[in-house]
């Protein structure tokens, strides 16, 4: 690719972006561009084969069990025009998510991607995963409560390119307010406490049946990963949930401790991301081929680094769409 | 698995387009004497077409064999590039803006890394469809067994991490209406001049910001700082570089359909 770069100049407030005023990403910019990798991922999972088959459908329409009938039944009613008008949906669905990636990493696009980023994750919240299953009983952090497409319309919010508070400690401060985003921090994390110690989570055998159920269909090194870790758990399923719900404790009240131990929280829980994404989601799936999306591992990983603390005398650098 | 054989024609169609534009680049960077990165553009032109070919069957002329090998040779070329940029920048004597350039070649370099993997992880693409909805990109599941699935979701990542990054850098490349004014201007900056300047008149100054300055802003440079010392300006208006832009476009778009084709190899 050639590449000519020309200038560093600061945008002025609401100019249009030019080569002239183009400025090197910021930490904010660069977790911005890290969702649009994520939502560009999510999109061409979504132009696999397996979502032109009826299985698609099937899916969706799988979510709606255990709801509520007001929530049931718009998942139902989705199923159904799925089916009929696969190829045309699926279609759409997939360019959308395309749509948001690009435009999220096109600067002048920025904000309105971002916003198509919520509003498309809610709708998918509802109508393609069932709300995460938080409302049937089924939720666990190890599955990607509480939806994996709810954490994408957060992020979207809290990476959005204002400056509320452009002296807070960290990026997802900035625009919500230091107190607002540690309270998103600690409403978050204490729900994926919740989910872990739901009756459902709470049996001896569960998470081991879980994470080896997991490993049908995939690769035989990850298998291989994910059958060793469900036997080393065996019967304990119990003890793993109370010492999972301890740690995520630790994360939720990690917010409010000072930076040098938010950083250590903030590693600790990237790497539990990563933990959960590679043993208990098998990566969403896609080594399969049938995901849909990389579900929550790689956006709890961006949550986190969302809060990743600034240094104190740090300046409002410089970033894009304000 | 399969991929869906209109969405396979369509990618083809995309890349047999893509390949025609960077062969028109090296048809007007030979006769108009434009500056522009000769290599990238060939390997480009080369890709679009051994790209088409894998997405659908009737565009395939070549063995996967014969193009593994042409890529191979293509990123032994540009793993050098690298590391020459890389040996240069280490240097004290190497001008800033040209230590900037270092990393240039990698997202090229992973291309091609990108394209011997698919070609030698048994891709059948386009040999009839082999079940399924799709029928013009077969691919041959697994690629390469299961061992090397991880490979090809790794090149996939890169890709996009790579797709999202240019796109990010876009506006960040000159026009080249605006590189043809810079060259004229007389405070153009010449490569060597120092990455961290400022030019809000697109003076064609070759910054660190981020994105590495190509060789053919290079070589436009040296070629306007020549016809400066003793030139006609309108030579050196014709010898600007080819659009930074349009050549980013190119990329773009073949890193996120070469990223397609490894996620259905998975």
């Amino acid at each position: 690719m050639s590449e000519i770069a020309v200038g560093q100049v600061r945008p002025a407030s609401r100019e249009p972006i030019t080569a002239a005023s183009w400025a090197a990403p910021d930490w904010r910019r660069s977790l911005q561009l890290g969702l649009a990798a994520i939502w560009l991922l999510d999109a061409v999972l979504q132009y696999q084969s397996f979502m032109y088959s009826k299985g698609f459908a099937q899916m969706i329409g799988g979510t709606a069990a255990g709801n509520p009938h007001v929530i049931a039944s718009p998942i139902t009613w989705n199923a159904n025009l799925v089916q009929h008008h696969l190829v045309l949906l699926n279609t759409i669905f997939a360019t959308i998510q395309l749509a948001i990636g690009i435009g999220i990493a096109f600067r002048p696009t920025l904000k309105v991607a971002l916003a198509g980023s919520v509003l498309w994750s809610l709708g998918v919240w509802w109508f393609g995963e069932g709300l995460g299953g938080i409302l049937n009983g089924g939720a666990s952090p190890l599955n990607g409560a509480p939806g994996a497409v709810l954490i994408y319309a957060l992020i979207a919010v809290l990476l959005w390119p204002a400056d509320r508070d452009p002296s807070a400690p960290f990026i997802a401060g900035r625009a919500a307010g230091t107190n607002v985003a540690r309270a998103v921090w600690a409403v978050f994390w204490a729900a994926q406490i919740y989910f872990t110690l739901q009756s459902s989570n709470l049996t001896a055998t569960g998470l081991r049946d879980m994470i080896g159920g997991m490993a049908s269909g995939e690769p035989s090194w990850l298998a291989a990963i994910q059958n060793h870790v469900a036997s080393a758990i065996g019967s304990n399923g119990i003890a793993v949930s109370v010492a999972l719900a301890v740690v995520l404790a630790v994360i939720a009240a990690g917010v409010f401790l000072p930076a040098r131990v938010l950083k250590i929280v903030i590693i600790g829980t990237v790497v539990l991301a990563a933990l959960i994404w590679v043993i208990a989601q098998a990566f969403g799936g896609i080594l399969t081929g049938g995901g849909t999306d990389p579900n929550s591992g790689p956006l709890l990983a961006l949550f986190a680094l969302l809060y990743w603390p600034l240094a104190a005398n740090r300046p409002a650098a410089a970033t894009t769409g304000e | 698995m399969t991929g869906q054989t209109w969405l396979a024609d369509l990618l083809a169609g995309v890349m047999l387009l893509t390949a025609a534009y960077c062969l028109s680049r090296l048809a007007i960077a030979r006769f108009g004497k434009r500056p522009a990165e000769h290599d990238v553009d060939a390997v480009h032109t080369v890709m679009g077409v051994s790209m088409a070919g894998m997405l659908t069957a009737g565009l395939r002329f070549l063995p996967n064999g014969v193009w593994a090998v042409l890529f191979g040779i293509a990123g032994v070329w540009f793993a050098w590039k690298v590391w020459r940029d890389q040996v240069a920048a280490r240097s004290d004597a190497t001008p800033q803006a040209a230590r900037a350039h270092r990393g240039h070649d990698v997202p090229i370099l992973l291309m091609c890394g990108a394209m011997v993997y698919m070609l030698l992880a048994g891709t059948s693409m386009g040999s009839g469809g082999s079940g399924g909805s799709g029928g013009g990109m077969a691919m041959g599941g697994s690629g390469g067994g299961s061992h090397f699935t991880i490979l090809g979701f790794a090149l996939a990542l890169a890709l996009f991490g790579y797709a999202i990054w240019a796109t990010d850098h876009f506006l960040a490349l000159a026009r080249v209406s605006a590189l043809r004014v810079g060259m004229l201007a007389p405070a153009v900056a010449l490569a060597g001049v120092g990455g961290g300047t400022t030019s809000a008149t697109l003076d064609a100054d070759i910054t660190q910001s981020g994105a590495a300055q190509s060789g053919a802003a290079q070589s436009g440079a040296a070629q306007s700082g020549a016809a400066q010392s003793g030139g006609s300006a309108s030579a050196v208006a014709s010898a600007a570089p080819l659009s930074p832009r349009l050549a980013a476009g190119c990329s773009i778009v073949m890193a996120v359909v070469m990223a397609y084709m490894l996620v259905l190899m998975l």
